[in-house]
């Protein structure tokens, strides 16, 4: 499935998609993440990972 | 709608600071004449006279505890440190009042380019130094003022004193600053609000 593809079924555009996809989102809607899901056939923990940033790191 | 009352606002706020450079430019002119010429017959120096007597003013069954009133003093020839202690006594005052009006025609101008309108970090940025310009300016005011009018009184009255409150204006424009800064932490918080409400996929 392409970018395009995957954006008309989330209904967002391919800008913040790109944006969810690099990581540089600051926050994400249920109703985002619960279509993403839906469109991927899968659960929000194979979408979202939790890193510790250096400072959080002490 | 909202362009065009930010337009009519700013164009009256415009007149009000042309208004008040003339007045700056006026009081200047006339401090210079007061020190140079001497104002024989022109308009005094103003200064408060506290304890005036009042005997026969009150209503019978009333009575009149304190009298202060404002007088205006001619000196007659040039009297250049009378002219400075004047001049100390309101340009501080005027100085506040032309910087606050110009950083809100400015605040005003760049609000009717803008995306926003008023809401935006330039004009929580323009309000901020408002507010700061309203708090020190009146201050330095306050200060200089009751340094100047004790000297002036005594150069220029009979009997005089040492401190001289400031007047209501000093503690409004101090209260007005502190608002300002207030409504400006406002917009601040409510734009990083926003901010995060419209990164928000």
């Amino acid at each position: 499935m392409t970018l395009t593809e995957l954006s008309h079924r989330v209904q967002i555009t391919v800008v913040n998609l790109s944006i969810l996809k690099n990581g540089h989102a600051k926050a994400i809607r249920f109703s985002t993440l619960m279509r993403l899901c839906d469109a991927l056939d899968c659960q929000p923990g194979d979408l979202l990972r939790y890193e510790r940033t250096p400072d959080q790191a002490t | 709608m909202s362009s065009r009352w930010l337009t009519r606002l700013g164009t009256l706020l415009t007149l009000f600071l042309v208004l008040a450079w003339l007045e700056a430019l006026g009081l200047l002119l006339y401090t210079a004449l007061i020190a140079f010429v001497g104002t024989g017959n022109g308009i005094g120096v103003p200064l408060r006279v506290f304890d005036v007597p009042v005997a026969g003013m009150a209503a019978p069954d009333a009575v009149i505890v304190s009298a202060t009133v404002d007088v205006m003093v001619r000196h007659q020839g040039p009297a250049p440190l009378v002219a400075l202690l004047y001049l100390l006594s309101w340009a501080p005052g005027v100085t506040t009042v032309l910087l606050a009006l110009f950083t809100v025609v400015r605040a005003l101008r760049r609000a009717r380019s803008g995306d926003r309108a008023l809401f935006s970090a330039v004009t929580a940025a323009h309000l901020r130094r408002l507010g700061w310009i309203l708090i020190i300016g009146s201050f330095a005011a306050g200060l200089l003022g009751m340094v100047a009018e004790p000297i002036l009184a005594s150069m220029l009255l009979a009997k005089s004193y040492l401190f001289y409150p400031p007047s209501g204006e000093v503690v409004a424009g101090v209260v007005t600053g502190v608002a300002v800064l207030a409504v400006s932490e406002i917009v601040r918080r409510g734009l990083v609000l926003l901010e995060e409400v419209e990164a928000t996929i």
